[in-house]
């Protein structure tokens, strides 16, 4: 009983093939990943697939996420792998999905709609989803959703104090992501601490090489996020600008002669760590440039560190004092320098990192990084957003009845 | 002492003296702004002029007027057009008809022109933050005022976050004298909303109704004029709204909550809060409900504010608090005097 999982990044597309054991467990069989998905530059893009214990790399072209959905499933092809269902990851559910779906022709219609909301990431899995349907045709598909998990934010953290009637023609409204990445953790942290889900208060700083977001979890529920109707929003991340004064891109159109298009590119591609570095977006090459004396690459990780202490230091205040702060993602769990300075001079609201435990961290497991007199335990946690889009589709294919299942 | 604030459509004249502190407003008509206030003459001791948004070229709350000063103003007019246009026609008009008087312009920025770098850059090129495109603040004369009505007060190392708590509350994180953070950005529209700013909106909501056909200045009146507490439960002060609606009082106290945590965070560790405010009796419970949420960091509250001996002032913490929590009552023409009435200059 294998599930292919499908997990579309702005520049990347990572798969895993689970089965489920005899003990009713999901084991991850087969992964891989295809990487710099039509990046321009220097170094070519390749694909990974990690079967058994054998790694097969190519490096091939991969101009868009359809050529690398076909890519990965040349390879189960290839290798005669049975899948039985495939699910997606879809970054924007919109106000139509608070929960993961099958995909069927009424679904199909409505993610249409919601290619606009996510321009980035939408049409990526869209097109994968097409490809899956061509090739895989009778398997049954399902669709999970990054906003699902914030479906729970209450009114006075979803509103914009914009008007109602503008708000309701286009939907305005903070919608948040990374939920599958917060679900997750969440859970894990549930059985780390041996706390019940349902009285959980937690941070959550899902950092990733991409994308960047922090989330407040009151009893287990997500009650306010840094991303908003956009990923856009919140903190800097690796060529996106994060918060900004809305009358910036105001300014800019009315006196700057900017067009919208030019915008949108300069907020979501141009900017972030990449914008004010001007020579990376990954920290992993902004710290040793830092190191080494750059002015701009100093400023950049700078803002990112300072801009994250200030959302950790305005969401322990929100929950008052939450039981963990955990860090996740790539960039959250392998540099042990970004919790440093995330954490600095945050005592003074029960947050104190243990140095020593912080730097001897190991990026794969959960490891508790604060210091015994930390009033809020903090850790340093590795997410897994594809297990939790296995889990979500066992669910839903046994309510529905999929015999298999 | 008499000072000239812009509002939209309208400018407030304060006459400051020290046993009374009058106001009022003029409405503008299309045509010429001509400078109005009752008893206006000759026999002013000075004529000051607020300017909203000083553009990063006024380093002083208050500074003379001088020539260039007027030209230093009309380049501050883009930041924040309406207002800084009020202020500007006013200036002309005043310079004109009271030449022989001293004249001060009070820049509303100025206190935050020394922002750390990290903190006043947005995050986009470098070649744009020298453009201007940066975080300004606002709100300088309460904050400056808080500053120095408290400090004496504050344990070592005197790191204050001041609330201003009106119809645009908005904070700053004050250490040494020096504001180093604040919830308002390029303009005062970031941070919380106001009676009809709409504060923080995701940035991409700009761009989307942009391509769905609103021009840029349609865009800036939904954002300054259309949106904002007024948008959540009708018109009116924000301290009717959030004592009337459920909404606006959680919106408000999770914004405070926040930007609370975050200018204290900004600051490495918090010495005292203030609350400055009009209306402080009615103020007090959501000022109270703003303590509670603290109490994670061991501030107790006082079953009674302790009044100070400055009258204005009031102690909310308890002696097991880690910092302190204050209170100051306070109009905008109270501020005004403290902080321009006493300055020596060109009389």
């Amino acid at each position: 009983m294998n599930i292919l999982v499908l997990n579309c990044g702005s520049s990347s597309l990572s798969y895993k093939i689970y089965t489920l054991g005899p003990s009713g467990y999901l084991e991850a069989a087969c992964q891989g990943k295809a990487h710099r998905v039509g990046v321009q530059g220097s170094e070519p893009a390749f694909i990974e697939h990690h079967l058994g214990l054998e790694t097969i790399r190519n490096e091939t072209d991969i101009p868009d996420h359809h050529t690398a959905a076909n890519l990965v499933l040349d390879f189960i092809s290839t290798h005669c792998l049975e899948i039985n269902a495939v699910g997606h990851r879809f970054v924007h559910g919109g106000s139509a999905f608070h929960n993961s779906v099958i995909l069927d022709q009424a679904v199909s219609q409505c993610l249409q709609e919601l290619l606009p909301l996510a321009p980035i990431h939408n049409p990526n899995s869209l097109s994968v989803i097409e490809v899956c349907q061509q090739r895989l045709p009778g398997v049954p598909q399902y669709l999970t959703f990054d906003t699902a998990f914030h479906a729970s934010l209450p009114e006075w953290a979803y509103r914009y104090a914009l008007p109602v009637d503008l708000s309701h023609k286009y939907n305005l409204r903070k919608y948040g992501f990374h939920g599958l990445s917060y679900q997750f953790v969440t859970h894990q942290m549930a059985s780390y601490l041996g706390k019940p889900f349902e009285e959980l208060n937690l941070i959550v700083c899902h950092l990733g090489t991409g994308g960047s977001s922090i989330d407040a979890i009151q009893k287990g529920q997500s009650i306010d996020t840094s991303m908003g109707y956009s990923p856009l929003a919140g903190l800097m991340m690796g060529t996106r600008t994060g918060d900004m004064d809305p009358l910036l891109p105001v300014y800019m159109l009315a006196n700057l002669g900017f067009t919208n298009q030019e915008l949108n590119d300069l907020f979501n591609r141009k900017s972030g760590l990449l914008g004010v570095s001007g020579i990376s977006s990954d920290l992993r090459d902004l710290l040793p440039a830092s190191h080494d004396g750059d002015n701009r690459a100093t400023l950049a990780v700078e803002m990112y560190t300072y801009r994250l202490r200030k959302m950790i230091g305005a969401y322990a205040c929100l929950l008052g004092g939450p039981d963990a702060l955990v860090f996740t993602d790539d960039i959250g769990v392998q540099i042990p320098a970004v919790r440093a300075q995330a954490c600095e001079g945050l005592q003074w609201c029960g947050i104190t990192l243990d140095v020593v435990a912080n730097a001897a961290a190991p990026g794969g497991q959960v490891a508790e990084i604060g210091a015994a007199d930390s009033h809020t335990r903090i850790f340093s946690a590795p997410t897994d957003e594809e297990l939790v889009i296995a889990e979500e589709g066992l669910k839903l294919l046994k309510e529905v009845g999929y015999a298999s299942f | 002492m008499l000072v000239f604030e812009p509002g939209f459509g309208k400018f407030n004249w304060y006459q400051l003296q020290e046993d009374a502190l009058t106001q009022g407003s003029v409405e503008i008509y299309p045509g010429k702004v001509r400078l109005e206030a009752p008893g206006l003459s000759q026999e002013e001791d000075r004529i000051a002029y607020v300017l909203p948004h000083g553009g990063g070229h006024f380093a002083h709350t208050a500074t003379f007027i001088t020539p260039e000063t007027l030209a230093e103003v009309e380049r501050c007019l883009p930041f924040w057009p309406e207002q800084n246009q009020i202020t500007l026609e006013l200036m002309r008009d005043g310079l004109e008809r009271f030449s022989k008087l001293p004249q001060l312009l009070l820049s509303e920025t100025a206190f935050f022109a020394h922002l750390p770098a990290w903190v006043g850059a947005y995050a986009l090129p470098t070649e744009f933050h020298s453009q201007g495109l940066r975080r300004y603040g606002g709100d300088s004369f309460t904050h400056q005022w808080a500053w120095q009505s408290t400090s004496n007060e504050l344990p070592a190392p005197r790191r204050l976050v001041s609330i201003h708590l009106c119809d645009h509350p908005n904070l700053a994180a004050i250490t040494g004298g020096q504001a180093v953070e604040t919830s308002l950005g390029f303009t005062q529209v970031e941070g919380l909303p106001s009676l009809t700013g709409s504060g923080d909106v995701d940035p991409e909501i700009v761009l989307l109704l942009n391509r769905q056909g609103m021009a840029a200045q349609d865009i800036f009146d939904l954002l300054v004029h259309q949106s904002g507490w007024q948008t959540i439960a009708g018109p009116g002060q924000l301290l009717d709204l959030f004592e009337k609606d459920e909404l606006v009082f959680q919106m408000l106290r999770a914004g405070i909550l926040k930007a609370f945590g975050a200018a204290a965070s900004a600051l490495g560790g918090v010495d005292g809060v203030v609350f400055t405010c009009e209306e402080r009796g009615r103020w007090m419970p959501f000022i109270r409900s703003i303590c509670e949420g603290l109490a994670f960091t061991n501030l107790t509250l006082l079953e009674q504010p302790d009044a100070s001996h400055q009258g204005n002032l009031w102690v909310l913490n308890g002696s097991q608090s880690r910092f302190k929590a204050l209170v100051l009552e306070a109009s905008y023409a109270r501020i005004l005097f403290d902080l321009f009435a006493g300055i020596k200059g060109k009389d």
